[in-house]
């Protein structure tokens, strides 16, 4: 199976590996094996070479349905992927948009994981520097979601 | 970069309750994405926070659905002077929390009215609060898709702090009134409930909700509701019954909807008796056709009839034992026969034989080779009532068992998806139906426990072992009787299932044996994963042969350490596993018998 990435690089992967994605594996039973590649605009190459390592890695996985609600079971990471997602955040959220643009659940599944590992213990402000983010409440409205919610907080 | 509301959503599944509360803090964003999980399901969050309750927790929380009650519902609480307009004060809340409701629990919303609110009501009033709620919760366009009517699945210290009393059901005021009840309730997913729960509600509930995926029920007094509530559905794939009557009508309306099933557990430990025992015959029956199963656990009990059937076969294997001593030896004729067989063989040089038990009956049993032997694998204990039956001999009929036992034999159509079987069954006549449910599995399974302990049953196969052997290469667990027939294939049970990481197996209570040559020869083969590691009581071994085992745990363990069970074993041996409990390559468990 060909894959061109949104510049135009070509990757050829097994169909095994392919078929991880359920967009791709849809495809390649509505077209059937042709020589055309098949182009992804919305994943770069590099990002789309991490997600073939992955794929290629799980490759003999079973296949998870898309309706088993996974519980909160966010610390049984194994090494291989724990070391996958040793990424800068850009890569990482660039990950998680193309596993969920190639809708490739386990994948998907893991990077969320990891980024909810990022955010657990943190505070608000710590979460905001982690993540680069504005603070966009104005102080009334912040106080009133912290009073709201202040019962889930620990102590 | 931002990501899509969709995908924080994802992300914010992951995390627990203190980190999305900050979530919740960090922008606008962040805070519409991680607002309605934090409000899933509050309730059982406040009271199942660090094992301890907190009432002001609850307070808070409940403070705030109480001031989004509707106005009419206001106006009905203040007219009957149970609430008074103070009570709803505070109202520019930034959001709707009530519609963001998932899992309704019942049992903590009634105690949470009733500990938070009482010091100024009485019970009929806080019923009244309850129902205004109630209505608010599923009079809206919600996220309410799980009502849960049931203790289970709450933890111990939470059931402590509740008044256990009977549901009274304010709900079945609300039922049929308003449409958009009716919309919320048809969209309900899941549903657990209790046998207090009354059949009037459920069966109403029938009639409206028709798609649950999810369904528990514990403890059923009259299962006229149940069947009713069952019989309405059409997407079921989680059934999860711990019920004591009635069980076999239950059972009859369950096999109409088995197509759908994924997990399938029916608890009938504490079944009477006399008011039906369900068979396992039929229960595995209803799940011939559930293609999409992948876990069943099925417990019976070992009721007075059940026992009572044990002693009487205990008792005819017995007197059978004595009536065969003339089979006996022929059975020990021809594994003289084989053995002299098989010196013919050079390779075979690693063959022992174990002299066992008090009656004389010698059997010969090799390591890995010798399994395919044909006459091995046919030489049945001479106390089976099948190889009886099987050679059509019919100068002993048995009296003691009335009907023979009806095999399932599943194939292709049937659960061919499953990864965990867990079936508690004192008697093991069905070994044929477990069988052919492990053979049309192919790998999937992962989990194995088959409490079929009864050693005299005379069913007991080794079929059954070197079935689960050769079709389980990803088994991570099992729990099984071992035959002695089957400790041959001890080894292979480690060399053909090499993710496995807890394994309890035992072998015949009555006969002691020593299993140290099969013991040696799994040491080279240990699988990596190993947790823990039970043998039963009734299992030998030398000092060699648990030294060169706890030896190679230690190089392929890599010092994670194993859980270790062992019986009553002499000093030599008990200094051995301190020695290696020091290095920290297992954690001995003595066992209690």
């Amino acid at each position: 199976v060909k894959l061109t990435s949104s510049e135009g690089t070509e990757f050829i992967i097994d169909r095994k590996v392919a078929e991880k994605s359920v967009l791709l594996k849809n495809m390649l039973e509505d077209v059937g094996e042709s020589d055309m590649a098949i182009p992804l605009p919305n994943v770069t190459g590099p990002i789309l070479n991490k997600v073939i390592d992955y794929c290629t890695h799980h490759r003999d996985d079973p296949f998870v349905s898309q309706e088993d609600d996974s519980k909160k079971v966010s610390d049984d990471i194994d090494d291989w992927d724990a070391e996958f997602c040793k990424v800068d955040q850009g890569t990482l959220f660039e990950l998680i948009l193309s596993a969920n643009y190639l809708d490739i659940k386990p994948l998907l599944d893991l990077t969320c994981k990891t980024v909810a590992n990022m955010i657990k213990g943190k505070t608000p402000d710590e979460i905001r520097k982690t993540f680069n983010i504005t603070n966009d409440f104005t102080p009334e409205e912040e106080e009133h979601v912290r009073k709201e919610n202040e019962w889930c907080e620990e102590r | 970069m931002t990501l899509p509301p969709e995908i924080l959503q994802a992300i914010f599944e992951e995390l627990d309750e203190p980190s999305l509360y900050s979530s919740v803090l960090v922008n606008r964003d962040w805070c519409q994405s991680a607002i309605s999980i934090l409000w899933a399901n509050p309730l059982e969050f406040a009271y199942n926070n660090q094992n301890q309750v907190y009432y002001d927790k609850i307070a808070s929380i409940l403070s705030t659905y109480i001031s989004l009650l509707p106005n009419e519902s206001r106006q009905k609480l203040i007219e009957a002077y149970i609430a008074r307009p103070a009570d709803f004060l505070n109202i520019n809340l930034m959001f709707n929390y009530s519609q963001f409701l998932q899992k309704l629990n019942y049992i903590l919303l009634q105690d949470s009215v009733e500990k938070v609110l009482d010091t100024r009501h009485n019970g009929n009033e806080n019923d009244r609060i309850i129902e205004e709620l109630l209505k608010m919760f599923l009079n809206q366009d919600s996220h309410l898709r799980s009502l849960d009517f049931s203790y289970q699945k709450l933890s111990g210290i939470i059931i402590s702090h509740l008044d256990k009393r009977i549901i009274d059901f304010p709900l079945e005021i609300c039922l049929g009134n308003l449409p958009s009840i009716i919309t919320t309730l048809s969209r309900l997913l899941k549903f657990s409930c209790k046998g207090t729960t009354p059949s009037r509600f459920l069966s109403s509930l029938a009639a409206i909700t028709l798609e649950l995926q999810s369904l528990n029920i514990y403890d059923g007094e009259d299962s006229h509701g149940i069947i009713n509530l069952i019989n309405a559905q059409n997407n079921l794939k989680e059934i999860d019954i711990h019920i004591c009557r009635d069980i076999p009508r239950i059972i009859s309306v369950l096999s109409n909807k088995s197509k759908t099933f994924q997990k399938f557990s029916l608890s009938a430990r504490n079944a009477c008796i006399s008011i039906g025992l369900p068979s396992l015959s039929d229960c595995l029956e209803i799940l011939c056709n559930s293609s999409d199963l992948e876990e069943l656990t099925l417990i019976f009990p070992r009721g007075a009839l059940a026992q009572a059937q044990w002693l009487i076969r205990r008792h005819a294997a017995q007197m059978r034992l004595r009536l065969q001593q003339q089979q006996a030896r022929t059975l020990q004729f021809l594994n003289q026969t084989i053995r002299a067989h098989r010196q013919n063989f050079p390779h075979h040089h690693h063959q022992r034989s174990l002299t066992h038990h008090r009656r004389n009956r010698t059997m010969s049993l090799t390591p890995q080779g010798q399994i395919q032997n044909p006459v091995l694998i046919t030489n049945q204990r001479p106390i089976s009532f099948r190889s009886i039956q099987h050679q059509g001999n019919n100068r002993q009929t048995n009296t003691f068992v009335t009907q023979p036992p009806r095999q399932i034999l599943f194939t292709n159509s049937g659960p061919t998806k499953l990864q965990k079987l867990m079936i508690t069954y004192h008697l093991s006549h069905y070994i044929q139906s477990f069988v052919s449910l492990i053979q049309i599995n192919n790998g999937t399974l992962e989990i194995i426990k088959l409490d079929i302990t009864n050693s005299l049953d005379p069913h007991i196969h080794p079929t059954l072992f070197s079935t689960i052997v050769n079709n389980c290469p990803n088994l991570t667990f099992i729990h099984l009787y071992i035959p002695n027939e089957s400790l041959i294939e001890l080894s292979q049970l480690f060399r053909k299932c090499l993710k496995l990481q807890d394994i309890h197996l035992f072998g015949d209570q009555n006969n002691s044996i020593d299993i140290s040559p099969f013991l040696e020869e799994m040491s080279t083969i240990v699988p990596i994963g190993l947790r823990k590691l039970e043998f039963g009581i009734s299992w030998n071994y030398s000092v060699d042969a648990i030294r060169s085992f706890l030896g190679s745990c230690m190089i392929r363990l890599k010092f994670k350490p194993c859980k270790f069970y062992h019986g009553d074993l002499s000093d030599e041996i008990d200094n051995l596993f301190q020695f290696y409990q020091l290095i920290g390559v297992i954690q001995p468990e003595r066992r209690f018998c």
